[in-house]
């Protein structure tokens, strides 16, 4: 495992994670694509050359014990020291922990509410606001969110947790989260997804209330409650930015289209050097095929 | 030309209008803003069996009856859902919220957007 053999990995990640420092403000449309298209070749990447580097620490031994024949067959070109291989060992326990807990999150929440529910008011004084992706998709709220609601205000939170689910945006932020467990450095890009799905949701409301002020109006007032200022933010959809965007359309600074395709470069040549990656390690199972047939 | 619609999205989309709006509704008010599309006796077989399934309260209103929504989680269950939707990793992992927690940075320029637009 020389540093030229995990070369293209390396690339890809650091041109994924460069994506990081920049705020892309792209449309939803090229957002929620590109950059979990991004994440995904970084985390792949990084995850197989974690996954290589154990592989052929573990596989050392084994080679020349006679417990496992075959072994002997795989030609190693590619030496693993003993530090690399316990680092990666380590890194990928690190990743699978953070991962898991990922699954475990969305696997309560799922079985938080009843399988074929499609909508779930809860007696609270909290404002809350989720869509649970269950197979039928179902939206929670509380009482305390709507009594601090007007009509038609209540009717723009339904439109809008029901269009996260229409949209399968859940499919894409759980796709980011768990990329982000394996490349912390990529949260960012987690973030600009998210707040790209509720831009979607946002205007996906605001056209089925037909009115665009009642949105806006309703964040706030959900937001601005007693229960929510002042709370440290959880990162993600950035409300001042979804308010402006929907009173003031005229005004939202989105991405050139300059710009969204220098994005689409990147993430590309991060593919291509994800690609070349996977042609290496392409060529050791092959090896392996050939070798003990 | 009216749309099979399924009926799991019809309920749903009766339900939500019931709750948001709060006071009690007649068949005509939730076929006018629901599904004007669909016969009147849709969406009046749908409120029938909404309420049989107890999501609905109902009281006579004259030849009609008007419906609300009953169906709120009991407390504890709601208790244990928030539990289970609030450990901060829960949100951040995997859930769409409406909004989630602001900065107090971020409150102050929210109040000073919905200002200018005289909000």
């Amino acid at each position: 495992m020389t540093a030229q053999f995990v070369l293209p990995t390396l690339v890809a990640v650091a041109l994924v994670c460069s994506m990081s420092l920049i705020d892309w403000r792209l449309h939803p449309r090229v957002a929620l694509p590109v950059l979990s298209a991004a994440m995904f070749i970084a985390a792949a990447g990084l995850l197989v050359v974690l996954a290589g580097a154990a592989t052929g620490f573990v596989l050392g031994p084994a080679r020349s014990s006679s417990l496992l024949e075959w072994c002997r067959a795989i030609p190693l070109h590619h030496q693993v020291h003993p530090a690399a291989g316990v680092a990666a060992l380590s890194a990928l326990a690190v990743v699978g922990w953070r991962g898991a807990a990922v699954l475990r999150a969305r696997r309560h929440a799922i079985g938080s509410v009843d399988a074929d529910s499609r909508i779930s008011v809860i007696d609270s004084d909290d404002p809350v606001a989720h869509a649970i992706p269950t197979r039928t998709g179902c939206v929670v709220v509380s009482t305390g969110l709507l009594s601090a609601l007007a009509p038609a205000e209540r009717r723009a939170v339904f439109a809008h947790e029901r269009a996260h689910l229409h949209l399968g945006h859940h499919r894409y932020i759980l796709l980011a989260e768990l990329c982000v467990a394996a490349v912390p450095l990529m949260r960012p890009l987690a973030d600009q997804l998210r707040h790209a799905t509720e831009r979607a949701a946002d205007e996906t409301a605001a056209a089925h209330v037909d009115d665009r002020t009642t949105v806006a109006r309703a964040i706030g007032a959900v937001v601005l409650g007693p229960e929510m200022t002042g709370v440290p933010g959880l990162g993600g959809g950035s409300i001042p930015r979804r308010v402006e965007a929907l009173l003031w359309p005229e005004r939202e600074k989105l991405a050139s289209r300059h710009v969204s395709a220098l994005a689409v470069g990147i993430a590309l040549t991060a593919g291509v050097a994800f690609g070349v990656q996977i042609h290496h390690f392409g060529e050791l199972l092959d090896h392996l095929c050939n070798s003990t047939t | 030309m009216s749309e099979r619609r399924p009926t799991g999205e019809l309920e749903t989309a009766v339900l939500e209008y019931l709750w948001a709006v709060g006071d009690p509704s007649t068949p005509g008010d939730v076929h006018g803003a629901v599904a004007p599309d669909l016969a009147y006796t849709t969406v009046m077989t749908v409120l029938t069996r909404l309420h049989a399934k107890g999501a609905l309260e109902r009281e006579r209103r004259g030849r009609a009856f008007a419906y609300w929504p009953s169906e709120v989680e009991a407390k504890h269950r709601a208790a244990q859902m928030r539990g289970q939707l609030d450990a901060a990793g829960d949100r951040q992992a995997v859930l769409s919220s409406f909004v989630d927690a602001l900065t107090s940075a971020e409150a102050d320029e929210l109040r000073q957007i919905l200002l200018e637009a005289g909000e």
